[in-house]
């Protein structure tokens, strides 16, 4: 047991059988911290005063008998796991007791091994219950309004709006330009509110193709469609009592509109293929970086869906409307990438006060990339403000071409700045480039430099470009890029 | 109630009145092999013959309580008897006796006297410290006996308790005293029932 066990969690054992406490206490003090009652009535006081995690129950007690108890522990909702144990074997007692929340149910004399085997499972169990529910409070103490980043009136205004309705059941549409932070506004609202057990879920809108995204909302049952072989639960069931985020509701189509304004009225949808009406009670948090308003004036979204989601409006201002907060973003993800990547990075006051001063049109999360490569990819311990230019400067060159580029591509252009940290030949390359050069060229140019500035190490290089090695050894051949001896040998 | 329902109820209650101990028995005489600290050892051995000797009190209990008394039928003052075994036991100064005149029964007298004392000295005095016993008898058609007690209810005791040997133990040191009581009146034609509030019982024996 003591093998098996390796927490102590605290047993309390309730007995008039003096015999059995003293069986018990002995079986069980090596793994859990055990103690005993032999009165019924005393067993809610002792619950209420001291904690414990399992109960083993005798169901025939003076003063109040177990079947009682249970009732009592129930009506109060205490946390605790309840084993009985009686010298009587009715069937309809063990019913009885299983319905009014036990766990287990053992008929004396029973074997202790069988004892141990439940408690074993109720340990399990309780591990992972712990483990879940510290895994959430990690999680929501993240997304504390007071954690997430936001000194500037505006962002405080905004939390002030979400305290007053954070514990209400409204639904909130966040709008905001692309990476100002909408999803985790959203994952903030959840974690602060009295649904912070349940489940958060998020989809996105823009990024699964509307035939099936009724099937991703709603779910499907069996043969409801080719292609379903097993029927699927819907992000609107697994959120129940939770969270629902719907990003970028603004690409949602008009028919899934209707369907979404039904649930949103109704609380309650069929899934696709079914007939069975299910009854949920999720809050929806939905986003859009387009005006809404304008789309409605247009015709393409419903006016009333719109004022159903639009009970709670949050505009999340663009990152340069709110500089105060820029130098603590900076000290942030300074701090969290020299952190992960192992790197001892500053960044001078220039640097800083030219980041602070830049106008940011991805936000949050172009900043974001930025310190990354910064510290990903700078060769000095503090950077500096050529370095910070160089790389902003690149950006607004790539930022049209980004969105025609693969996502591999992407990688590769993201850190092309670093080819020509220390150099001032970008400039000149960026502009030939501009001027005469395709996207391969570009690419196999952004290579070839990478692969000199790594002194040719393939694993490295492939690192730091964000690719495979297998796709760097993919590029090398079909850019016929000549590989020096010491690439082979590494 | 049918003579095999009785069997059934008095079974069961035996039954589960010996699983305590022998779920002592069996849980040391498990732990024995797996655990092998002397202290352990000593204590598992001396657990498992006194939870033994514990099965074979109850059912010495229970063939006591089944046992008939050796008795005859006696002319006697009833209130006398009632005086003579109060004035016998431990616990005189908690119960106050009241009759309204001395008269005269023909009775099983060591019957009764055998539950008027399993009442008296089975009754736990010690946990409902405190409490006390009203003695009332009365002769009309019948001589009535009531065994009112204060600070204590049996509301826990089920109405069918005399169906059920060891239930009453929360309230008797040994668990058969209301099983033998019962059992002397059925043998004698006597009739033994709670009282209406619950804080005590009535004997009525026909005279």
């Amino acid at each position: 047991m003591n093998t098996i066990l390796e927490k102590y969690y605290r047993v309390l054992i309730a007995d008039d059988e003096k015999g059995i406490r003293d069986l018990l206490k002995d079986l069980l003090e090596g793994s859990f911290y055990v103690s005993t009652i032999d009165r019924g009535d005393t067993i809610i006081e002792e619950l209420t005063k001291n904690k414990y995690d399992i109960l083993i129950l005798d169901l025939q007690m003076p003063g109040k008998n177990g079947i009682e108890v249970l009732q009592t522990i129930r009506d109060l909702k205490l946390d605790i796991v309840v084993v009985v144990i009686t010298a009587s074997n009715d069937v309809q007692l063990a019913i009885t007791s299983m319905k009014l929340g036990a766990y287990d149910y053992l008929v004396k004399p029973f074997d202790t091994d069988k004892l141990l085997v439940i408690l074993k499972n109720i340990v399990e169990k309780l591990d992972l219950e712990n483990e879940v529910n510290e895994l959430r409070e990690k999680v929501g103490e993240s997304f504390r309004f007071k954690n997430i980043i936001g000194k500037s009136p505006k962002m405080q205004r905004i939390f002030a709006t979400l305290e007053r309705v954070i514990d209400t059941d409204s639904t909130i549409l966040i709008i905001g330009e692309s990476g100002t932070g909408k999803e985790i506004i959203a994952k903030a609202i959840h974690y602060n509110s009295n649904r912070k057990q349940y489940p958060f879920k998020s989809i996105d809108c823009s990024t699964i193709p509307q035939d099936l995204i009724g099937s991703e909302l709603f779910g499907h049952e069996k043969g409801a469609f080719t292609g379903a072989i097993a029927r699927k639960i819907g992000k609107f069931e697994v959120a129940s009592k939770g969270t629902l985020f719907l990003d970028e509701i603004s690409n949602l189509s008009f028919d899934m509109q209707a369907k979404l304004l039904r649930v949103l009225q109704e609380k309650e949808f069929e899934r696709i293929g079914g007939n069975e009406i299910i009854k949920v009670d999720t809050r929806i948090v939905a986003a859009s970086n387009r005006d809404i308003r304008e789309m409605v004036k247009q015709g393409t979204f419903r006016e009333d869906l719109y004022y159903r989601l639009n009970v709670v409006p949050i505009y999340l201002p663009p990152l340069k409307d709110r500089k105060e907060d820029i130098p603590l973003f900076i000290d942030y993800f300074l701090n969290k990438f020299t952190t992960e990547y192992g790197r001892n990075i500053s960044l001078d006051l220039q640097s800083r006060l030219y980041l602070t001063d830049y106008h940011w049109p991805g936000n949050v999360r172009q900043l974001e990339n930025v310190i990354k490569r910064l510290v990903l990819l700078s060769t000095e311990p503090a950077v500096k403000l050529d370095v910070v230019k160089s790389i902003l400067e690149f950006e607004e060159y790539n930022k049209p071409k980004a969105k025609i580029l693969d996502t591999e591509s992407e990688h590769i252009n993201q850190v092309i700045p670093q080819a020509v940290v220390n150099s001032n030949k970008i400039q000149d390359n960026q502009s030939q480039a501009h001027e005469v050069k395709t996207l391969d060229e570009i690419e196999k140019e952004y290579i070839e430099k990478m692969l000199k500035h790594f002194d040719y190490n393939i694993s490295l290089t492939a690192k730091a470009i964000n690719v495979s090695r297998k796709t760097m050894h993919n590029k090398l051949k079909k850019y016929n890029i000549a590989i020096k001896k010491t690439v082979i040998e590494n | 109630m049918h003579e095999v329902d009785i069997i059934e109820r008095v079974i069961r209650n035996i039954a589960h009145e010996v699983r305590n101990p022998l779920t002592t028995v069996k849980g040391y005489a498990q732990l024995l092999s797996q655990k092998n600290e002397p202290a352990l050892i000593v204590k598992s051995q001396n657990m498992i013959i006194e939870q033994s000797e514990r099965i074979d009190t109850i059912f010495t209990q229970l063939y006591d309580a089944f046992t008939v008394i050796e008795d005859d039928i006696v002319k006697c003052v009833f209130p006398e008897v009632l005086y003579t075994v109060v004035e016998e036991s431990s616990y005189r100064e908690y119960i106050t006796i009241e009759c309204n005149d001395q008269f005269s029964v023909s009775l099983y007298i060591n019957r009764f006297q055998q539950c008027l004392s399993s009442i008296i000295n089975g009754f736990n005095w010690k946990y409902f410290s405190g409490s006390s016993l009203h003695l009332n008898s009365s002769k009309e058609m019948q001589c009535n006996v009531r065994f009112s007690f204060s600070g204590v209810v049996f509301d826990s005791i089920p109405e069918d308790i005399f169906y059920y040997p060891f239930q009453c133990k929360q309230f008797f040191n040994k668990g058969t005293e209301l099983f033998k009581v019962y059992c002397i009146a059925q043998r004698s034609g006597w009739q033994f029932t709670f009282l209406k509030d619950r804080n005590g019982f009535t004997l009525e024996i026909p005279v």
